[in-house]
């Protein structure tokens, strides 16, 4: 079952449009990566999809039905532009956007003492956010947006201003979200945290879809029949020639008898046949098909263009 | 509804809670407490008396010149050279008024004060008139008009002013409810533009932060706009409040320390050696009698009454209209092309005040104090000198049809202007999004 789906949206401010004919489906309990160079329309889509504005066509379909202003509140937004009031203090700016969103004080009372604990900001309560740095207010800002247990969190660019470790943090938190049964929409233009973290994914460029799917659907659709292997006790020359459009990639000798090599074949070869004319020739130590990164299709797909 | 009351608490207690708002609530009625018993103080310790050398070489007033508030007239035998080498000495005379030889009263000329200091242009009205007094009464010796004439020639007037209405005649002050009508209408200007400064700068701070995306994402722009609108208005009326309650006591706290007893004012009497001040302290006396006595003409009920609603119905009417600028534009200079026009009207509303009270019931005053636009600083003005109810009730309808207006109009403007950032707006884009 989808939580959310975006059917056909379209949207056009004064004289650009923003989204054109943009759909897209994410499943329950899943984590769906929204990407997209900056300017492409991800933030629009998020607004839509939160009803902070309005779509000139289209509807959004929220837990089977159209979504409706009340749902808004079964949603958790964290947007890319982090805001929070400088003078007030942590523990009351929680208390105060988690009651705006309709939880009850001893409730939240109970989720701050959590998620301080969680993210070892035990002693924040009476700091002020100026007195904050970036990351910090960060944490503040994620504290705020999963308070209420959303069903479905939307996450706009959710790892900048993080520190590694603190990044990994979140990563470890948001997987224990998804194992809970949140579904999560992550935009990004970060390709490498899709990979880790989502299920599905979607790419907008130029206010339109580019493709979506699986991400290992994907990946593999766009595999480019590239393998990796470490072959060892070579007792004879390999016979590359009998591979169809064999071409090497990479050739080095890891130890006295044992090579890596890195190579491209033809579209025609089946990974097992590549594997079967190998084994005569040695003990295969590693052999793996190197699937093309999310960020390598992007590349493809979007082109010089991504980078305006 | 239970959204916007989280807003407003919120709204307020921030601001109630911010130490340079508690100084400044605690310590401005102590001024102005200090302000208008300064007089008092003044009085109770004495004035400075300054000295006069007179050297009259015409002799014609030595020992005839009246002795004003802080002056005090000495007639040395030395001659005018010697005072002024004496004026060079660290002990000698500071001031020396210096009549010539020669001094025709028909043609006052020459006539030379000498000071040490400077001498502010009070002071020496002050001896220019004692100087006139005299030279009236050599006048009237030397064209010999008898006292008698002289008497019949003064006629002293007192005006008792009354104001005529419907339940019979009251004694009315025209000083008072001058005094009243500026205050009032200078006071909502003051709060209109205090409190709604307070608003605009509010939205800014929310634009500027982002924090409004979060916030629109669990209420309507329209319930925090007007969480905003209100919560500040309270904050505005517990500070009114507080002003009044401590005004009142701080008035009443320097006035009962301040007020001459018996003991003080024999005290100072001869502290000043002179008979001036003590009739100044009483002079003083019956002016405060005369102050109360005015105020107590005055309604005040009523007009603390209308001067709350009307700093609420001028509040709600501009903050609206602030907000929505504030949400509008993203930099401070562009937010300044769309202040001035709005705030125009009540800066021209503040600007009539003079001329609405020299004429509190012209056709111009009228018009513009049912004009929702100035009818808080200009109904304030006109109030004291009783305005037709018929008036006051049309004003008030129109004032609260007003801001209901302003507010759901500034509401969309708001409701698009937030969210939208690194564009210039223009009044036509805003014009436009009022029908979006």
């Amino acid at each position: 079952m989808n939580i959310l789906e975006a059917k056909n949206i379209y949207k056009q401010y004064a004289k650009h449009i923003a989204l054109q004919d943009v759909s897209i489906h994410v499943p329950a309990g899943t984590v769906f990566g929204l990407l997209g160079p900056n300017g492409a329309g991800k933030t629009t889509l998020i607004r839509i999809i939160t009803q902070i504005i309005a779509a000139d066509q289209g509807e959004i379909i929220f837990k089977g039905h159209k979504m409706t202003a009340s749902d808004v509140f079964s949603i958790g937004y964290m947007p890319e532009e982090r805001g929070l009031y400088r003078k007030m203090k942590v523990g009351e700016q929680i208390l105060y956007l988690a009651q705006l969103k309709g939880l009850s004080k001893e409730t939240t009372m109970a989720e701050i003492k959590h998620w301080f604990e969680v993210l070892k900001i035990e002693d924040w309560w009476n700091k002020k956010v100026e007195e904050l740095s970036k990351g910090m207010q960060q944490k503040i800002q994620f504290i705020s947006t999963v308070i209420n247990k959303p069903d479905l969190l939307i996450l706009d660019e959710p790892f900048s201003g993080f520190d590694p470790v603190n990044a990994e943090i979140i990563k470890r938190e948001l997987l224990k979200l998804k194992a809970q049964g949140t579904s999560i929409i992550l935009s990004t233009h970060r390709m490498e945290s899709v990979e880790e973290l989502c299920d599905n994914f979607c790419l907008i460029n130029h206010s339109k879809k580019v493709i979506d799917g699986p991400v290992n659907e994907v990946r593999h659709q766009f595999k480019t029949h590239t393998y990796e292997m470490i072959i060892s006790d070579l007792y004879q020359e390999l016979p590359l020639h009998e591979l169809r459009d064999f071409h090497l990639l990479s050739q080095k000798q890891v130890s006295e008898h044992s090579q890596h090599i890195s190579f491209k074949v033809g579209a025609s070869m089946a990974t097992n046949e590549v594997l079967k004319t190998f084994i005569p020739y040695g003990t295969i130590a590693l052999f793996k098909e190197v699937l093309p990164s999310i960020h390598d299709i992007f590349i493809q797909l979007v082109g010089g263009s991504s980078h305006e | 509804m239970n959204k916007i009351l989280l807003i407003i608490k919120r709204e307020y207690i921030t601001r109630v809670r911010n130490k340079a708002f508690i100084i400044l609530t605690l310590i401005a009625p102590i001024l102005y407490g200090l302000l208008i018993t300064l007089p008092l103080i003044a009085n109770k310790f004495g004035q400075e008396v300054r000295t006069i050398d007179v050297i009259d070489e015409s002799g014609n007033f030595k020992y005839h010149l009246e002795n004003e508030e802080g002056i005090l007239f000495k007639y040395p035998q030395q001659s005018f050279s010697h005072e002024k080498e004496m004026m060079k000495q660290k002990n000698g005379p500071q001031l020396i008024l210096h009549i010539p030889n020669r001094f025709n009263i028909f043609k006052p000329e020459g006539l030379v004060l000498l000071s040490t200091k400077n001498v502010g242009l009070n002071f020496s009205d002050k001896i220019e008139t004692a100087l006139e007094n005299r030279i009236k009464e050599l006048k009237i010796r030397d064209l010999k008009i008898s006292n008698s004439l002289m008497d019949t020639l003064n006629t002293k007037v007192t005006l008792n002013v009354r104001a005529e209405t419907g339940n019979g005649e009251k004694e009315s002050s025209s000083a008072a409810a001058s005094a009243a009508a500026f205050g009032g209408g200078f006071l909502i200007y003051m709060f209109i533009f205090l409190y709604g400064g307070m608003v605009l700068r509010g939205v800014q701070e929310e634009k500027q932060n982002r924090i409004v995306e979060i916030i629109i994402s669990s209420v309507k722009p329209f319930q925090l706009m007007l969480g905003k609108i209100i919560g500040i208005a309270l904050v505005g009326l517990t500070q009114f409040i507080i002003w009044v309650i401590l005004t009142f006591l701080s008035t009443l706290l320097i006035g009962l320390i301040f007020s001459p007893s018996p003991d003080q004012l024999h005290m100072v009497q001869s502290m000043a050696h002179g008979p001036a001040s003590g009739m100044v302290d009483a002079a003083t006396q019956t002016a405060m009698h005369k102050i109360s006595g005015a105020v107590a003409t005055l309604n005040l009920p009523l007009l603390l009454f209308m001067f709350v609603f009307y700093f609420i119905g001028g509040y709600l009417l501009y903050s609206s209209l602030f907000a929505a600028c504030a949400a509008a534009v993203d930099s401070q200079s562009d937010l300044y092309q769309f202040m001035f026009p709005i705030s125009l009207p009540i800066i021209v509303a503040i600007a009539m005040v003079p001329a609405v009270i020299s004429n509190p019931d012209s056709s111009l005053a009228v018009t513009l104090s049912i004009i929702p636009f100035t009818a808080p600083v200009i109904m304030m003005a006109r109030l004291p000198f009783d305005v037709p109810l018929w008036q006051l009730l049309l004003s008030a309808g129109i004032l609260i049809v007003g801001f209901i207006c302003t507010t759901i109009l500034a509401g969309k403007i708001y409701r698009i202007g937030i969210l939208l950032y690194g564009k210039k707006t223009s009044w036509k884009e805003m014009m436009r999004w009022l029908f979006y």
